[in-house]
């Protein structure tokens, strides 16, 4: 129980000493909430508007629709129709990124501030009024396909779902937010209709801010643009946790010249006292792999570890390898280490320092700082999280994070991609993380 | 609502370049500031003016075999071990780079460490050890990232390219290098590497963020002072690379199954040529515009998934290239419209007055974006510049620059560099045991 009473303590001691205090909070009128964070240095602004339901929101039948929907969506609408949209994302330089996860679809807008009202006004027409021409919608579909292709051709992105299929069989966060060939390849003009209609509604969103524009003049601007969403939304259901019962192991033949693989273990769900000393017991753990997998036994050139933050969550740890046995074997036993014997301290202290000034440099990013405002209100609701990880977890020591990942850490959960003529598959059993 | 969007009125924005001071040092050294208190970091970068192009084919990968020792001991840390302690200490979070053209080595950190952090730098490119062991162990690391190269759906197409647009000198294109010069580097290699091109003279020392200029200038010229002059780079004498005498196709096997087009011709070089690089860039930033032909053509009704035609800035492997993804099954389908294409673009009428102002305002905005960090400008913009254009005269002078650009620049620049000329086409597709061609 050392860890709790510690991070109680420090978490009492330091709540919100490092919340920023230029954040302000308004809900539109229909009842979109809005998190925004003024920062001047610059005329540059981000907006981002979370669609919050991921996986929860798809069946295996619709996997990928949402994605698939909101890029139909941004080729044009009833006020900004094709062309119009082109031209006027060509003045603009507008830059949209999207990402799509087990929890939510995030939609970015990275702007000069004077193009700031007419691009969320296009942006709100075209998920209200979507033109869905079907020319547009082809080729979004071929855009959506070759994107999947891609990702699958890829081992080094692919190797995360080889993983997948053995932490989480049945799972709701089975279902892949970014669709799949064969469902992506069924989805009608009716389907993403549908979709829009059910999702774009203000219950089902947030929306965060960065930039010089002032909170008052946002309102505004976001009042026009998206104040005419309907209201209502849906509820989601508590995701289930992870039953993981036994190390397992999928494996993937692939003519690779290296060998890829991931493994995923339970970690604490959002919202459980353990989750701040977990993650930063596996950057330590990242630190280590670093040094024994790379710098001592020179067996990769990319090996790393984490923990998600999602509802629920997973430890990771990656390495690439023309030895993957023996650097699977490495690598467990790193983990186990650092369960069995704590770390020197100043290792954990320097991984927190290095942790410090990243989250520093992420201040000046108004990209960085609506990921984070929008992550941590949706998945520990409370955006003022983002700014207290470090004061929470800079008082623990090296035993603390030894004890929390005693208590989480357990079954392994091994995904590899390997030429299976180089390297035999009866070696590759999955390795023991304790 | 649509009166917010049809009426185009040209937007001339106050896109000056990062705010920064230089200073040259009596060893060589350039300093270049760049202060911004945005967030209480500093991000310290130094630019070498060396790379893949500098090597021959012995030395083949050297250039970044020396990238990954720089993280390895010096006379100060002497180890790798002690190296990363010392990170951990001062916070850092660093990175190195190594392309064609430059090699640049970065690290940020709490402004609150900023002398720790320069001292951590000077010894870092000052003293490396080069101990054979560290490297023995380093080139197995160096092999998996070249391992990891050849998993690339696009592997096959690099090489190609190395091939047919370098010909002379395909190596000089390859910064990663090749596995016999990989297996092969001794300490005595690097050493040579250090002597020609790690010296105050070839370098820069860009420091942006959380400081200002006075003790920036200040604490770098007590920290780097000593750094030896060395005089012995021969970069600025290089010739250029790019070579293409013919028109040439390439089919190139895609095991992937991924499908992808591109036509490339030389382009002007921006240390002989430096006047066609801004029309270059007027004409690649109108060819971006969505609401366009080129993209009209072949994205919105063509077979291209996405496409992209313009002007990459170098010294030694300047291009003009035209590419994009297409479904494998219509690859020579979109080469052929293509090459339609590039004849059409060929025509003063294939531009308007309108979208050529509007390709300079993108300009103007892409690098108010692009400079949105004190980091991105330390790392992404000011090395760039001063190393491949040799100065940050054209880094300031560019906006204006652009301004001048007139309709009639860029016909010119398409009459020297494509009307006529020769180019070469990649064809990326999955070929099903046919020969390439």
């Amino acid at each position: 129980m050392k860890i709790i009473c510690i991070t109680a303590a420090v978490l009492l001691g330091s709540l919100y000493a490092s919340v920023p205090d230029d954040v302000e909070e308004f809900i539109l009128s229909n009842g979109i909430p809005v998190i925004t964070r003024t920062i001047d240095n610059n005329d540059i602004e981000g907006v981002s508007l979370f669609i919050i339901g991921g996986s929860s929101a798809l069946t295996e039948e619709t996997q990928g629709l949402e994605r698939f929907s909101l890029e139909c969506a941004m080729m044009g609408s009833e006020d900004f129709p094709g062309l119009q949209w082109r031209e006027l994302m060509d003045r603009t330089q507008a830059e949209w990124t999207s990402s799509f996860n087990y929890d939510y679809s995030r939609y970015h807008l990275r702007c000069i501030s004077e193009d700031l009202p007419v691009l969320t006004t296009a942006f709100g027409n075209s998920l209200l009024n979507p033109e869905l021409e079907e020319q547009a919608f082809e080729q979004v579909r071929t855009s959506t396909i070759h994107d999947l292709q891609e990702k699958y051709n890829d081992p080094d992105s692919w190797i995360w779902f080889v993983a997948n299929d053995a932490f989480m069989p049945g799972h709701t966060y089975r279902r892949l937010p970014e669709g799949t060939v064969e469902t992506v390849s069924g989805f009608t003009r009716e389907d993403v209709s549908n979709m829009l209609e059910e999702r774009i509604r203000s219950g089902n969103l947030l929306i965060t801010h960065a930039g010089p524009t002032e909170p008052e003049a946002l309102r505004s601007i976001l009042e026009l643009a998206f104040g005419g969403i309907p209201e209502s939304g849906q509820v989601f259901q508590q995701v289930e946790p992870f039953t993981v019962n036994r190390d397992t192991v999928v494996v993937q033949h692939r003519e690779v010249s290296t060998a890829y693989a991931v493994v995923k273990f339970h970690a604490p769900p959002q919202g459980h006292e353990d989750l701040l000393p977990f993650r930063a017991a596996m950057t330590v753990v990242y630190d280590l792999l670093w040094q024994v997998l790379r710098t001592d036994n020179a067996l990769t050139y990319a090996t790393h570890s984490g923990a998600t933050r999602y509802r629920e969550n997973w430890g990771y740890m990656y390495v690439s390898s023309p030895q993957p046995v023996l650097a699977c074997s490495l690598m467990a036993g790193v983990l186990a280490d650092v369960i069995e014997n704590p770390v020197e301290e100043d290792i954990v202290r320097g991984t927190i320092e290095k942790s410090r000034t990243l989250e520093n440099l992420s201040a000046a990013s108004k990209d960085d700082q609506c990921w984070m405002m929008g992550n941590f209100e949706i998945c520990t609701g409370d955006w003022r999280n983002a700014y207290t990880v470090f004061d929470n977890v800079s008082e623990l020591s090296s035993e603390d994070l030894s004890a929390v990942l005693d208590r989480w850490v357990g079954y392994g959960a091994w995904g590899i991609i390997a030429d299976t003529t180089v390297v035999s598959v009866d070696q590759l059993q999955p390795w023991s993380l304790k | 609502m649509k009166a917010l969007v049809i009426l185009f009125v040209p937007l001339i924005l106050a896109a000056s370049a990062a705010e920064f001071e230089t200073k040259l040092l009596e060893n060589g050294l350039t300093v270049i500031v760049s202060p911004d208190n945005t967030s209480p970091v500093v991000t310290i970068c130094i630019a070498v003016k060396t790379g893949a192009t500098c090597e021959i084919p012995e030395t083949n990968g050297l250039a970044h075999f020396y990238e990954h020792m720089f993280f390895k001991g010096n006379e100060a840390l002497p180890d790798q071990t002690a190296y990363n302690r010392r990170m951990g200490e001062l916070g850092i979070i660093q990175n190195g780079t190594t392309s064609a053209e430059k090699v640049q080595y970065f690290i940020t950190l709490g402004s609150e460490n900023f002398q720790e952090g320069l001292e951590f730098m000077y010894d870092a490119i000052s003293s490396p050890l080069f101990d054979q062991e560290e490297m023995e162990r380093e080139r197995e690391v160096i092999m998996n990232e070249y391992d990891r190269g050849l998993t690339s759906p696009f592997h096959n197409l690099y090489l190609a390219q190395e091939e047919v647009i370098y010909t002379n000198a395909p190596w000089r294109q390859s910064p990663i290098g090749v596995p016999e010069v990989i297996q092969a580097a001794a300490p005595h290699a690097m050493h040579s590497f250090q002597e020609h091109y790690y010296t105050p003279d070839n370098s820069a020392l860009i420091i942006t963020g959380d400081v200002g200029y006075e003790e920036a200038f200040r604490l770098a010229e007590e920290q780097f002072r000593d750094w030896k002059y060395g005089g012995s780079s021969n970069y600025d004498s290089l010739p250029v690379l790019i070579s293409i005498e013919r028109d040439t196709t390439v089919f190139v096997d895609s095991p992937s199954g991924a499908g992808y087009v591109s036509v490339v011709y030389e382009g002007p070089s921006i240390s002989t040529d430096p006047g066609d690089s801004y029309p270059a860039d007027v004409w690649g930033s109108y060819l971006s515009l969505m609401s366009r032909e080129f993209y009209t053509d072949l994205v919105t009704n063509g077979p291209f998934i996405n496409v992209y035609g313009s002007y990459y800035t170098q010294r030694f492997s300047p291009s003009i290239t035209f590419a994009g993804m297409v479904p494998p099954d219509r690859a020579e389908e979109a080469l052929d419209l293509l090459l339609e294409e590039i004849q059409q673009l060929q025509s003063p009428d294939y531009y308007d007055e309108e979208g050529i102002l509007l390709a300079k305002e993108d300009l103007y905005r892409h690098r108010i974006l692009a400079e949105e960090t004190s980091r991105d400008v330390a790392v992404e913009s000011m090395p760039f510049w001063w190393v491949v254009a040799g100065s940050l005269d054209y880094y300031v002078t560019y906006q204006d620059s652009l301004d001048a650009v007139e309709p009639s620049d860029i016909n010119e620049f398409l009459e020297t560099w494509i009307t006529g000329k020769p180019r070469a086409a990649f064809v990326m597709m999955p070929l099903d045991g046919e020969v390439s061609r």
